[in-house]
This record gives C-alpha cells, sequence and structure tokens, in this order.
C-alpha cells in the first residue's frame, strides 16, 4: 500500500520528465518547430491583425488608426474602379493564357515526345529556359520586344512591310502583349509538366491502341489526352493562383502604372498602389482580404470542377 | 520518370517501320525548328548587350554589328555600381536558403519519418496553409514587420523565409518517404542520437531533394521584386531586381536603357544557372508533387 502511495506522484510527474529525457518525443517537435514560429510570427499574427485592420483606416504612416466600420469594403464594392479594371484583366489574362497556352503545350508535348525525335532533352530544356526567368527579366525584354523604335515586334512588321506599331499607346494592344510575354514564359513549361504527365501513362494503354488501329491523332484525342485530366487540372489551378498575384511583368512593363487605361492594371498592383502610394494601409488590407477570397473561390471552384469530371470518367 | 516510358513507347512503335529515319528527320528539325525560333529574341537581346552602343544593329538578329563589352563594364562603373546590388541580393538570397532549406529538410523528415501525437493534423496545416493566397497579406505583414523594426534591414528579408515554406516542407516529405526506415531503426538501435541521425543518413540521402528545395527557394528569392521593394527604402542597400526597375524607371543616362537590359540579363544568370544544374530532378520532383 505504502509502496504504491510512493510510486503514484513519482508516476505524475514522469510524463514531462519522460518526455524530456527521451529524445525520439521532443525532436519531431523540435524539428517542425522553425516552420511553425516563423509562420506564427510573419503570417498568422498579420493575418489575425488583418482581420481589425480591414475595419480600420490609418493616417499615413503615422501608425494612428481610425475605426471607420465597413467604409472600405463599401468603397470596394461601390467606389473603386480600378479594383473592378483589376479583376476584369485578371479574369481576361487568366482565360488567355490558358485558351493561347494550353493547346500549344499540348502539342509540342506530343512533339517532344514523339518516339521518333532524336535529342528530346536538348529541345525541351529550350522550352523550358523561359520559365525560370525571373519577371523582372521577362518585364525588361518585353518592353524591348514592343518597343516602338528598337523593338523585335515593330522590325518583323516592318521587315514584312508593315507600319510600325506603337505597341504600348493604344488599349487593346496591352493585354495582347501581356499574353505574348506570358505565352512565351509558361507554354514551354506546361509542355514539360504534360510530358511527365505522359510519362505516367503506361505504355500498354498506347500500345493496346495501336493494336487497335488507333491513328496517332486518335490516339492523341481519345488515349492521351483524357488521361493528362489531372496535369490540365493542376495546371489551370496554379496558373489561375499565379495570375491573381501578376505584379512583376506589368509594374515593369507600365512603370509601375497600369498603362493606357489601366489595361495593365491587377490585383497586386493595386494593393501596392493604395498602401504605399497613396497611404491607406486600412484600404488595402480590406482589397487584400477581398483578392483573399477571390483566390480561395477559385481554387475551390477548380478542386470541385475537376475531382466532379474526373469522377463521372471513372464512372462512364 | 520520364525516360523509360518513352523509351518504350519508342520500342513500341518502331518497330520494323522503314520510313523510320525520315520520320526521325522531320521530328527532329521541326522540334529544332520551334526551338530556335521559341529562344531567338532572347538570343537578339542577349547579343545587343554586346554590341557597340552607337552602332547600328537590327533587333532581329543575335550577332552583334560591332562587339564591345561596354555596356558590362557601365554596368559595373561608379556610376551604376551594379555589382553592390549583385552582392546584396547574394547575401539575403543565400542565407535565406540555407537556412529555409535546412528547416523544410527537418520539418519534412519529422513528418515523413517520425512517429509523434499531432503528426496526421500538422501535416494537414501545412497542406492547408499552401493552398491559402498568403500573398494577399503583404500589407499587414509590413505593418508587422515594420512594428517589429524589421523594415530597410535585411533581417526583415531573411526572417520570415528561415523557417522554409509550406510547399517546400511538402515536397521534402514526399521525397523523405523513400528513406528506408530500418535504416533508421538500426541507426537508433546503435545508439545514434536524432540530431546525428539527421545529419549522417537522412540528408545523405535525400541529396536530390534538399538540390531541388534550394533551388526553388533560391530561384524565388532572388527573383523576388515586389517585398524587397516594400521592405529596403535605402537606395543602397537595395537589392537586385528593385534596383533594375529603379534605374529603368528613372533613365538617369543615356546609356540607362542598355545598361537595365544587361542588368536584366546578369540578373538571369542566377536561375538558369541554377536550374542548368538541377534539371534532371527538377522535372521529376515537380511531376511527382503533382501526383502526391
Amino acid at each position: 500500500m505504502t509502496n504504491i502511495a510512493v510510486a503514484r506522484p513519482a508516476k505524475k510527474r514522469s510524463p514531462i520528465i519522460g518526455f524530456f529525457s527521451d529524445q525520439t518525443k521532443w525532436t519531431p517537435y523540435l524539428f517542425v518547430s522553425p516552420f511553425f514560429i516563423t509562420f506564427a510570427i510573419f503570417t498568422l499574427y498579420p493575418m489575425l491583425r488583418a482581420i481589425v485592420m480591414g475595419f480600420q483606416e490609418s493616417l499615413g504612416y503615422s501608425g494612428q488608426w481610425n475605426w471607420v466600420g465597413l467604409a472600405n469594403y463599401i468603397e470596394a464594392f461601390k467606389n473603386d474602379p480600378r479594383m473592378i479594371t483589376a479583376f476584369r484583366n485578371f479574369i481576361y489574362y487568366t482565360l488567355g493564357s490558358l485558351i493561347t497556352q494550353l493547346p500549344c503545350a499540348f502539342l509540342l508535348a506530343l512533339l517532344l515526345t514523339s518516339p521518333s525525335l532524336r535529342a528530346a532533352g536538348l529541345w525541351r530544356t529550350l522550352f523550358f529556359i523561359p520559365a525560370v526567368l525571373p519577371g523582372v527579366t521577362m518585364g525588361v525584354i518585353g518592353s524591348w520586344f514592343f518597343s516602338r523604335t528598337h523593338g523585335f515586334a515593330n522590325a518583323l512588321v516592318v521587315a514584312f512591310g508593315g507600319e510600325r506599331v506603337d505597341w504600348g499607346r493604344y488599349t487593346y494592344y496591352i493585354m495582347p502583349q501581356l499574353l505574348t510575354i506570358a505565352f512565351w514564359q509558361w507554354m514551354g513549361y506546361h509542355a514539360v509538366f504534360l510530358i511527365a504527365g505522359m510519362g505516367g501513362i503506361g505504355s500498354e494503354v498506347i500500345e493496346a491502341a495501336i493494336v487497335d488501329g488507333a491513328t496517332a491523332w486518335q490516339r492523341a484525342r481519345y488515349v492521351i489526352l483524357p488521361l493528362l485530366k489531372p496535369i490540365f487540372a493542376y495546371i489551370s489551378i496554379t496558373a489561375a493562383a499565379g495570375s491573381l498575384m501578376i505584379f512583376d511583368i506589368p509594374f515593369v512593363l507600365f512603370d509601375a502604372g497600369g498603362g493606357p487605361r489601366e489595361q495593365g492594371w491587377f490585383f497586386v498592383t493595386h494593393i501596392r498602389d493604395m498602401a504605399f502610394v497613396q497611404f491607406r494601409m486600412g484600404y488595402a488590407t480590406a482589397l487584400g482580404w477581398l483578392v483573399f477570397i477571390i483566390a480561395v473561390v477559385i481554387t475551390v471552384l477548380q478542386l470541385r470542377l475537376y475531382n466532379f469530371r474526373l469522377g463521372e470518367q471513372e464512372v462512364a | 520518370m520520364i525516360t523509360p516510358a518513352s523509351s518504350t513507347q519508342r520500342s513500341g512503335v518502331c518497330s520494323g517501320i522503314g520510313p523510320f529515319r525520315l520520320r526521325a528527320i522531320v521530328t527532329t528539325v521541326l522540334a529544332a525548328v520551334l526551338a530556335v525560333v521559341f529562344i531567338w529574341p532572347f538570343l537578339c537581346i542577349l547579343g545587343k548587350t554586346f554590341n557597340r552602343i552607337d552602332a547600328v544593329m537590327s533587333p532581329l538578329t543575335p550577332i552583334p554589328a560591332e562587339f564591345s563589352t561596354r555596356l558590362y563594364q557601365l554596368m559595373f562603373s561608379e556610376e551604376f555600381h551594379f555589382q553592390d546590388y549583385i552582392l546584396n541580393s547574394v547575401l539575403v538570397s543565400f542565407s535565406t536558403t540555407v537556412l529555409s532549406t535546412l528547416a523544410s529538410a527537418l520539418a519534412g523528415y519529422a513528418l515523413a519519418k517520425l512517429r509523434f501525437p499531432g503528426r496526421d493534423l500538422l501535416f494537414s496545416i501545412i497542406i492547408g496553409i499552401m493552398l491559402l493566397p498568403t500573398t494577399t497579406m503583404l500589407v499587414p505583414q509590413f505593418v508587422v514587420l515594420k512594428e517589429l523594426g524589421l523594415v530597410n534591414n535585411y533581417w526583415g528579408l531573411i526572417l520570415p523565409g528561415v523557417g522554409g515554406g509550406a510547399f517546400g516542407i511538402f515536397l521534402m516529405r514526399q521525397f523523405m518517404l523513400n528513406i528506408p526506415t530500418e535504416m533508421l531503426e538500426a541507426a537508433r538501435m546503435d545508439g545514434a542520437s536524432e540530431f546525428a541521425l539527421f545529419s549522417r543518413i537522412v540528408m545523405p540521402n535525400a541529396r536530390a531533394g534538399i538540390g531541388v528545395i534550394a533551388t526553388l527557394s533560391l530561384r524565388s528569392n532572388w527573383n523576388a521584386l515586389l517585398w524587397p521593394q516594400l521592405v529596403i527604402s535605402d537606395p543602397q542597400k537595395q537589392l537586385l531586381m528593385p534596383a533594375i526597375v529603379i534605374h529603368n524607371k528613372l533613365m538617369g543616362s543615356p546609356f540607362s536603357l542598355p545598361v537595365v537590359q544587361t542588368a536584366a540579363l546578369v540578373a538571369a544568370m542566377v536561375p538558369l544557372l541554377l536550374y542548368a544544374y538541377s534539371q534532371r530532378h527538377f522535372v521529376s520532383t515537380l511531376a511527382g508533387a503533382i501526383k502526391g
């Protein structure tokens, strides 16, 4: 009896001592802690603060904040044409990117996986190169490419007997310019993902199609394309998320502005302008929340959409 | 992952086809022409940076009218001193990369190979964080950074990244799953500490994964424009990417534009070399990440 009574308090203390005396118990937490600590300080805490900041307005950089209630959100919806422009540009840019890049990427992936192709790795590398270039470099190359007097595009136009075009001046050239640069940067990148996906398709599937007498085109259209759906889903989800945050290239191309009639104005451009040019930190925070919600909705919608379709495929 | 499948495909298709050589020539020439067309504008602007400034050169050709390295000399001259910005960028992005890769490796290892209460919950949280568009929080993040006294300070750029990113940890975990558990158990039986286990067994076995994470991390830190632009206000302390943008906007001298173009291409060298170095692992890792 007494023995047990003595042993009990010892057992009560033992979990904590035991935890720290056994290395295998506490090291896992130590190993994951750097991420969670920095995340808590530099992301989670600011996000919690942002909930309040969205209902406030700052007086410049003074550190003083006034409570304004829902005014920021009402203004964003009712009285901020540039936010609407940013949203419209985001839709155009995302859809334009996917429509122009994906079909070409698929055809390129077919070409680069062609069994008769030699030095496939070299060509793949060349098409992938633009994807690793910094946004600033892409912006500088883009402004040179579309420069009125010294640019590549106009030299080409002149070589074919046309007149020099002032690409930067007219509204209707702005989005095509951005889409051209995006095409150059990401088409090969998407193709490489599709190639990796094609590697995952079992060769027996392709061989079965060949035995059944499917032509190369039929194999591509009815065998390879449907099997690549998860890759297309991945590309479209990440491309939409990337377009939502596009900043560097239009910033360099339009000298921190939005180009003619704000055709190159995007969400991050707008948030940055509000917070650090007009010093309206509260309003910019509220805009950040709106973009945050748009991003979550778009990602969730796409996840749903592609899962649904995948399920449908399996049933059919 | 790519080569075995395409090689089996190859044997399936080419068996006994006579005009195979012709098809090989056609597809290879087509791919080569497309690739050269694709990379051509890049070569042209690269050639332009080696052209003498007053020599007329067609934008459609990559061959300089008169060869000169003057633009590169100007870039590192008193007037532009891009070497300072490059050093600043190297300092910030390399230190962030080393620390964040180490943190990602540690966390990825713990999530893949160690058993502890709450592990699956922590992993789900990391997946959730990966999907969250945290970039939208740049204003409150800046405000907090300012309150911590980290604005206009390299620590403000380094510290938020030292814990590694959610995506990096996720990739690292996928890599670490391949390390045989028996090997770890055997070392534990021999009395190796958890730290020794990580540095002696895990790190050497995950070298490819660590290379990929380090490449991705260095690339994103090196290429970053917005965040360093906001955090560093002192022009002397500025990093390379914002510095290029500042010179692009200022146009302080008639040489500004060509020097900016030269600097933009030099700035691209770091990610280009990194990619050349790690490209093999790169593609298979990213492809593996989609499936995982």
